[in-house]
């Protein structure tokens, strides 16, 4: 129930009850910022709705930083970094984040295996999409299996590395790397 | 002016099916007791990670989360590799 009508030159539109505040044509904010309660955020709803759609809901935004580790086989003994070279951003709009990756070696260690990148900033959700990803690298050893990508494995917080061939794939090892070999990763995917 | 900084854990999350704990550190920088900086850095802690240099927060959790039970299934989820 309307308790109060706000009345003068300009906010003739404005509805103010006892919970909430109706605009009828529009609101700017010439300073400071829109705080929304946890568990709520800026709905869509008025907006037609696709096939499928799960949410109207628009109900985080956050951006940072992560540290992300290069591991064989699920070690990582001796594998050091270029100093800031081991570095990862992120930003989260809703239920997808994207993410940035840079690592760069000085020494690939002695573990031995398949390659992943480990320390993603989320939990990855559990649809089984394997999202893959844009790879730029340098300084790899023999690529007798393909050109490297990585993608995210579901209800994780890592990458693996695969070299991707004419019709199959195969697991990117601790053999293709150099001492230093460097990945730089770009992905987004949907978090649990 | 005093520039203070100051880390600061303000964020913990359960998710998903296997009990990943997602912490967020915030970093704040303040001039004279007033915050003029917030950045956030993440990490997750798995039922597979050590978390033995965990903040006394973190550790509790994983104690309560992490049982012998979640630890296997998170293992076995980890094997299916396609």
């Amino acid at each position: 129930m309307a308790l109060t009508k706000v009345r003068g030159a300009g906010a003739e539109g404005l509805t103010l009850s006892s919970t909430s505040l109706t605009v009828s044509n529009g609101l700017t904010l010439t300073d400071g910022d829109i705080a929304v309660a946890s568990g709520h955020g800026i709905s869509f709803v008025a907006d037609g709705s696709a096939s499928g759609m799960s949410s109207e809901l628009l109900h985080d935004y956050e951006e940072g930083t992560f540290t992300p580790s290069i591991t064989f086989g699920g070690g990582s003994t001796s594998i050091a970094y270029y100093s800031g070279r081991q570095s990862g951003i992120y930003t989260k709009i809703g239920n997808c984040v994207n993410i940035s990756i840079h690592l760069q070696m000085t020494s690939k260690g002695s573990s031995t295996g398949s390659v992943q990148v480990t320390g993603l900033p989320f939990t990855s959700d559990s649809n089984d999409h394997y999202i893959p990803s844009a790879v730029f690298i340098m300084s790899m050893a023999s690529m007798s299996g393909g050109f490297p990508t990585f993608r995210v494995f579901p209800n994780a917080t890592y990458m693996d590395g695969h070299q991707l061939s004419s019709n199959t794939y195969s697991a990117l090892t601790n053999s293709n790397c150099t001492d230093t070999t460097v990945f730089q990763i770009n992905a987004k995917y949907f978090v649990a | 002016m005093a520039i203070t900084k100051e880390e600061i854990q303000d964020k913990f999350e359960v998710v998903g099916d296997f009990k990943h704990i997602q912490v967020r550190t915030a970093t704040v920088i303040k001039e004279d007791g007033k915050e003029i900086s917030r950045s956030f850095h993440r990490h997750v802690i798995t039922p597979n990670s050590d978390s033995s240099n965990e903040s006394a927060d973190v550790k509790a959790m994983v104690a309560q989360f992490h049982t012998d039970a979640v630890k296997k299934a998170y293992a076995d989820h980890l094997a299916k590799e396609v």
